[in-house]
């Protein structure tokens, strides 16, 4: 199956959404976290989840919420005084996949330029300072967000490697190509 | 079972006749309930036990920096851009451009 990335829909999931069609044998906890826990956790508004399709057919789905990078402050650590951590606030990619049998397609890139416009709009409303991911621990999942996203990796544990990328300077970085 | 009941009875919307979605904190348990449960409302009169699944990994919100991972994220904010590449660069452009198309 061969997608133009260019003719995807993006919607926000509702009660009403089927997405029994998505599979995502890469990794069963985005698969389950789609059919299972999306939708619940819209309700309880910890995330909202939007879904990704060509015609018909469901072929990503990306999941956002607020989140927030704390850090040591530099003072506290080079001259080991008692100062505030550097809280930023971030738009969080919960949770991203794209359906088996259609990477490589540019599905994933447009979903993350979805996420970028968001954290955009937020921006001009709300503070808004990175956007952060949790990756799965895949060599091919982390190229991806350094490559088209900018990210780089801030913290890892067992399952996930946390990535962040500062949107404050994007803009001058904008200014300064020419199109 | 038993694990539920010890929770005592659970304050749910009565709604006749649907499966219903009660949330622990790690947890969610769909349910059929009984005729019972409507009469007097109590946990022990579930007569069916649809589905028990452990949720998926918790949503972190929060990630917290010290020691060389702060040291790293404090440097790496005083000059992100040159972890931009022509291709993320691209793609901040086309959604720059896109934020601005949306209503």
């Amino acid at each position: 199956m061969t997608i133009d990335s260019k003719s995807l829909i993006f919607s926000k999931l509702s009660d009403d959404s089927d997405v029994s069609s998505f599979t995502c044998s890469d990794s069963k906890d985005l698969e389950d976290f789609l059919r299972n826990d999306a939708k619940i956790r819209q309700r309880e508004k910890i995330s909202t989840t939007y879904l990704v399709h060509s015609g018909t057919d469901l072929v990503g789905f990306f999941s956002l919420s607020m989140g927030c990078i704390t850090s040591d402050s530099l003072k506290k650590m080079s001259l080991e005084i008692e100062d505030p951590p550097n809280k930023y606030p971030a738009l969080l990619l919960a949770r991203m996949a794209t359906k088996d049998g259609l990477r490589g397609q540019g599905i994933g890139r447009e979903m993350l330029k979805h996420v970028f416009a968001m954290a955009f709009r937020l921006t001009e409303q709300i503070g808004c300072r990175f956007v952060k991911v949790d990756a799965k621990r895949d060599p091919r999942a982390i190229r991806f967000y350094e490559n088209y996203g900018g990210f780089i990796q801030i913290t890892q544990n067992s399952e996930t490697i946390q990535m962040a990328v500062d949107i404050n300077k994007i803009g001058d970085e904008e200014n300064s190509i020419t199109v | 079972m038993d694990s539920l009941t010890k929770c005592g009875p659970l304050k749910t919307k009565k709604k006749k006749g649907i499966r219903q979605e009660i949330n622990f904190h790690f947890l969610t348990v769909t349910l059929k309930l009984s005729e019972d449960y409507f009469n007097n409302g109590e946990l022990s009169n579930i007569v069916t036990h649809e589905r028990w699944s452990a949720m998926a990994k918790q949503i972190e919100l929060e990630t917290i920096l010290r020691g060389e991972e702060a040291r790293a994220f404090n440097k790496y904010v005083d000059a992100p851009k040159q972890h931009f590449t022509p291709e993320s660069r691209a793609l901040f452009r086309e959604a720059r451009q896109l934020s601005k198309e949306w209503p």
